[in-house]
């Protein structure tokens, strides 16, 4: 309330809020998080895994540092997908996003894709502006691959 | 020779209702912003806003200040153009009514010329040559007017001028018509807390 409260009450009040929520072990959540990241990076390695017995794919691996609250500061891998002539980043955004359990991009030069996790699946997503999210199979995977390669 | 007049519209829009819009837009974007943070600080709480779904705090907080920006020069846009028709009406009133004072007749002159379609700059010249006193409001308002071009031609080159928040706006224009001799059309609004 403007007048009656000081600016301390009011962060104080404004904080409690914010973290008033149900109870949640975020230390889990975080390595849900990571482990999740892990096993989509699996994924993706089996269904490149022809491409890269050619020798036409090579997949490596970065740490990355997020910072988020409640999770604090933690590693985390992302993705590097290289061909000779190109290269596509998969880099974990965050694990707390609105209407999600998570995010990463999919990053080739300037062109992006999100791909988001809700309800425990993977999806990709995209803002055209208008919002549309797809399942992320080994389909729509390499569909969207090579759509950023060329 | 007979110039044509320029039909006035009676339903203009002016301050006050751009203002109230503005108030009122600030305090749907505050309460928006509430919404995103709740449903980033509780996952339970849902929001159905698509420009903002799987969006990090850092992002969301971008997006926000990107909508606040968009509503500011939104709104300094149409300020500005009512301002400049407010500089206009004045002019055409003085023409209309043949007053006796001196910036009349310099406007009578003009619109001998030019008739009722005039160039802003020209009418804020002539007021700047008959008084200079006021000359540190006019040349504040005209870099409000620069800033308003920017911002009515697509903002396609990087603005190098000063930039402008609706406060500063309508604080400049009031100064400016408030310290005009006889400005009789322009009605003072004290500015509310947005």
């Amino acid at each position: 309330m403007p007048g009656t409260e000081t600016f301390t009450d009011f962060l104080k009040r404004r904080k409690e809020e914010f973290n008033k929520e149900p109870s949640v072990d975020w230390d889990k959540e975080k390595e849900d998080w990571i482990a999740s990241v892990d096993a989509l990076y699996k994924k993706i390695e089996r269904w490149l895994k022809q491409a890269q017995d050619e020798d036409l794919l090579k997949i490596q691996y970065e740490d990355e540092e997020l910072s988020e609250e409640r999770l604090g500061s933690y590693k985390i891998r992302s993705m590097h997908i290289d061909s000779e002539f190109i290269r596509v980043k998969i880099r974990p955004v965050a694990r707390i996003v609105i209407g999600g359990k998570g995010r990463l991009d999919m990053i080739c030069g300037s062109k992006k894709m999100m791909i988001v996790r809700s309800d425990d699946k993977w999806k990709f997503a995209i803002r055209t502006p208008k919002f549309e999210s797809w399942p992320l199979n080994k389909k729509s995977f390499t569909e969207i691959l090579q759509e950023m390669m060329e | 020779m007979t110039r044509k007049k320029i039909p006035l519209n009676p339903d203009r829009p002016r301050v006050r209702e751009i203002w109230d819009y503005y108030a009122a837009s600030t305090k749907a974007l505050k309460l928006y912003q509430k919404e995103l943070l709740d449903s980033l600080a509780n996952e339970n709480v849902q929001s159905d806003s698509n420009e903002a779904r799987f969006m990090p705090k850092s992002e969301v907080f971008d997006l926000l200040e990107s909508y606040y920006t968009e509503l500011s020069q939104e709104v300094v846009l149409t300020l500005s153009s009512i301002f400049e028709a407010e500089l206009r009406l004045d002019y055409q009133h003085r023409v209309r009514n043949r007053f006796k004072d001196d910036i009349s007749k310099s406007f009578r002159v003009l619109h001998k010329k030019h008739g009722e379609r005039i160039r802003m700059e020209t009418l804020l010249n002539v007021w700047k040559k008959r008084y200079s006193e006021c000359g540190r409001h006019i040349s504040l308002f005209e870099r409000l007017i620069l800033f308003r071009h920017w911002l009515a031609h697509g903002r396609y080159w990087i603005n190098k001028s000063d930039e402008f928040t609706p406060e500063l706006s309508l604080t400049c224009a009031d100064n400016l018509f408030t310290s005009l001799p006889n400005f009789d059309t322009w009605e003072s609004i004290d500015q509310p807390n947005t």
